[in-house]
């Protein structure tokens, strides 16, 4: 199983969708959705929509640390949504509300 | 490891090219044409000369006539084919015989293409050229299979190596202590998942349960600062949450930006009955009672270890205090997320259930088999670890008694040292460590250290607890009165800013014999000290004052001066 990711932007904010198993196999596709939105001046914003996915290792949350990281030097900002189910849980255990703004 | 580029399909390449036919005429023409295409050719009569021609000149390419004398094409490509079996060379039969059952044989037998007589040089110089670029990428691919074969063994003596050195770091033979037991089951052959434990001078149990982000080698090197720093602070004494900031600060600047660690790192206490444990981001220890009620559980408050900057590191911790035999389990979320061949997880549930449902005793082994038989024989993707840590098992008194007497040893003159504590100072000091730091420097004896290290701590909680945060130990009596204390404690704590403790510790020579001689100075109002002095500590039930008789039973003597704001102890060396 494999992880699709879909990028759509509108109005300045970057919508990053994930569908499927997020996790260490999934790095190349995931690195590679948000380069481009990073170096778009008009974008200001970048949304990862969770909605469609089942599964989140810790090497996925590492990636998503390393996304904040990029986006912070970049100073744009960073929101992950649609966090339900065991993803939520995975976040919280990892405590990641204090760092991400989660919806 | 660099693969070398792929190879030229240069016109100037020189082959030697092997003829072998019986007929003159043919041997000229093909050889001469040979030449002129610029290659070198080497001659053949018959299928023997062939053979011996290609075991001493190792042609690039074969072109055999089959009907031949002494032994036929066909035979001599066997023969070939046997010599050269690691190493590719194209054999091409040249042969009047053209039925399609001809070439089909001569194709099955090992040669790779089939030109009819009479030859079409064209054909034959095509031919030679589809030939020569196969064989250029088959010697290419064998090329690069030597050099990953060579790479392969180099990183496996590489990993062996480490894999050794990594052993010897993580000591596990300190896991072998009887209130633990543990399981770590690794995906790979380097364990991105460890467990340590250590005895502090004043007996505690340190437990730390790390799971660092992935697995394999890049895991476990991750690993290695955590738990350097885990012997180093936790052998000495130090709390908790200054481990876990110790280890937060070497780990922000090194590990890079996508890994972290999740950590539980717990402090027991048999004396005080109390469990104190930092949680980042473990799906969270559960404390069961002997019968399988679930007493606590110690959720995740923080993030895991090596993503937040000393600044914004929270090294709070929580605190439980326990009351009858309990256990605590710790386990990493590899466990948790196993999952069986349908891709259904173990999960928490399960875990809860298996816990809860067997009685304390077989417990550990019990979760152990149905995780097991969860993963039927399927590797797991993930590490594994689980460590059970039985309170009743911590044995403090026990362990106290069984110290025999040594010969002194260290330096046999008179030494004094002070220490004095404001207020500012006491809300956040370690003593322990900075205690155990001077005595090691005084050359005392470990063990001995470790006596002298519990007296000053508990005498010195006293003086703090009482003397400068006027704290009530009975209330730690009353259901719930613990907490009730340590919630107070901190509060006082934090709104302190008056008062001092004074520690003294000098050596004195009586008799010739050394002397520890401790003194610890308050300045609050004193207590009436009478009862404590009096107290049978084999008959203490009470959840408090177990510290003064305690002193009492390590040392020669306890006096208390003026209101009892002053005590001092003599300890012999």
């Amino acid at each position: 199983m494999t992880l699709n990711v879909t990028v759509a932007i509108n109005e300045g904010i970057a919508h990053i969708s994930l569908d499927g198993r997020f996790d260490f196999n999934s790095q190349r596709a995931f690195r590679s959705s948000y380069d481009g939105p990073l170096n778009d001046h008009e974008i200001h914003s970048i949304e990862v929509d969770m909605k469609a996915v089942d599964y989140l290792d810790s090497s996925a949350l590492g990636m998503l640390l390393l996304l904040k990281e990029r986006v912070e030097a970049a100073n744009k900002s960073l929101v992950l949504a649609n966090c339900r189910g065991t993803v939520k849980q995975v976040l919280d255990v990892a405590n990641f509300h204090k760092l991400f703004t989660i919806r | 490891m660099r693969l070398t580029s792929a190879p030229q399909d240069s016109v100037q390449q020189r082959l030697k090219i092997l003829v072998a036919d019986d007929a003159e005429s043919n041997l000229l023409l093909i050889s001469k044409f040979i030449s002129t295409l610029g290659h070198t050719p080497l001659l053949a009569r018959n299928g023997v000369e062939a053979v011996k021609q290609f075991e001493c000149a190792a042609p690039d390419m074969v072109l055999m006539d089959v009907v031949m004398p002494v032994m036929d094409g066909y035979q001599a490509a066997i023969k070939i084919r046997e010599i050269s079996q690691h190493h590719w060379v194209p054999i091409i039969f040249i042969s009047a015989k053209t039925e399609e059952a001809e070439q089909a044989h001569g194709l099955s037998i090992g040669g790779d293409d089939y030109l009819p007589k009479p030859l079409n040089l064209l054909l034959l110089e095509a031919k030679i050229n589809v030939m020569r670029r196969i064989a250029g990428m088959q010697r290419q691919l064998e090329e690069n299979a030597q050099q990953l074969q060579t790479y392969q063994r180099e990183a496996e003596e590489e990993q062996r190596t480490a894999y050794t050195l990594m052993k010897r770091m993580i000591h596990t033979e300190s896991l072998n202590d009887p209130a633990l037991r543990y399981w770590v089951s690794p995906a790979k052959r380097f364990c991105g998942d460890t467990v340590a434990a250590t005895r502090s001078h004043n007996n505690n149990l340190y437990v730390i349960l790390a799971d660092a982000t992935g697995h394999g080698l890049p895991a476990a090197l991750n690993l290695l600062p955590v738990i350097q720093i885990f012997y180093g602070m936790a052998d000495k004494g130090f709390n908790v949450a200054h481990i876990a900031e110790e280890m937060n600060r070497r780990l922000s600047g090194t590990i890079p930006t996508e890994r972290f660690i999740s950590t539980v790192l717990a402090c027991f206490s048999y004396r005080e009955k109390t469990i104190e444990v930092w949680n980042g981001g473990n799906p969270g220890p559960v404390l069961l009672s002997a019968t399988g009620e679930i007493l606590h559980q110690f959720a995740p408050r923080h993030l895991p270890l090596g993503i937040l900057d000393a600044k914004t590191f929270d090294p709070r911790t929580e605190i439980f205090h326990w009351k009858t035999s309990c256990q605590l389990i710790i386990c990493s979320d590899g466990l948790l997320e196993i999952e069986n061949s349908k891709g259904t997880p173990f999960g928490k549930a399960r875990f809860l259930e298996i816990l809860t449902s067997v009685p304390a005793k077989p417990r550990f082994a019990a979760l152990v088999a149905a995780v097991r038989e969860h993963m039927e024989s399927n590797a797991a993707h993930d590490d594994i670890s689980m460590v059970m840590i039985d309170c009743t098992q911590l044995h403090y008194p026990a362990k106290l008694e069984a110290l025999a007497p040594q010969p002194a040893t260290g330096h046999n003159g008179p030494w004094r040292c002070q220490l004095t504590i404001g207020a500012a100072v006491a809300k956040t000091l370690d003593l322990a460590p900075l205690l155990l730091h001077h005595l090691e420097a005084m050359e005392i004896e470990k063990t001995k250290c470790d006596r002298v290290v519990l007296i000053i701590s508990e005498l010195y909680n006293n003086a703090l607890d009482h003397g400068l945060l006027h704290l009530d130990s009975s209330v730690k009596a009353t259901p719930g009165g613990f907490e009730q204390y340590l919630a107070l404690r901190q509060e006082r704590l934090e709104n302190l800013h008056h008062g001092e403790i004074e520690t003294q510790v000098e050596q004195l020579i009586i008799k010739n014999r050394r002397i520890l001689r401790i003194c610890v100075k308050d300045s609050g109002p004193g207590f009436d000290f009478l009862p404590h002095l009096n107290q049978d500590l084999s008959h203490n039930v009470q959840p408090y004052g177990r510290g003064i008789p305690l002193v009492k039973g390590l040392c020669k003597n306890i006096r208390f001066v003026g209101n009892g704001n002053e005590v001092i102890v003599d300890y012999a060396l």
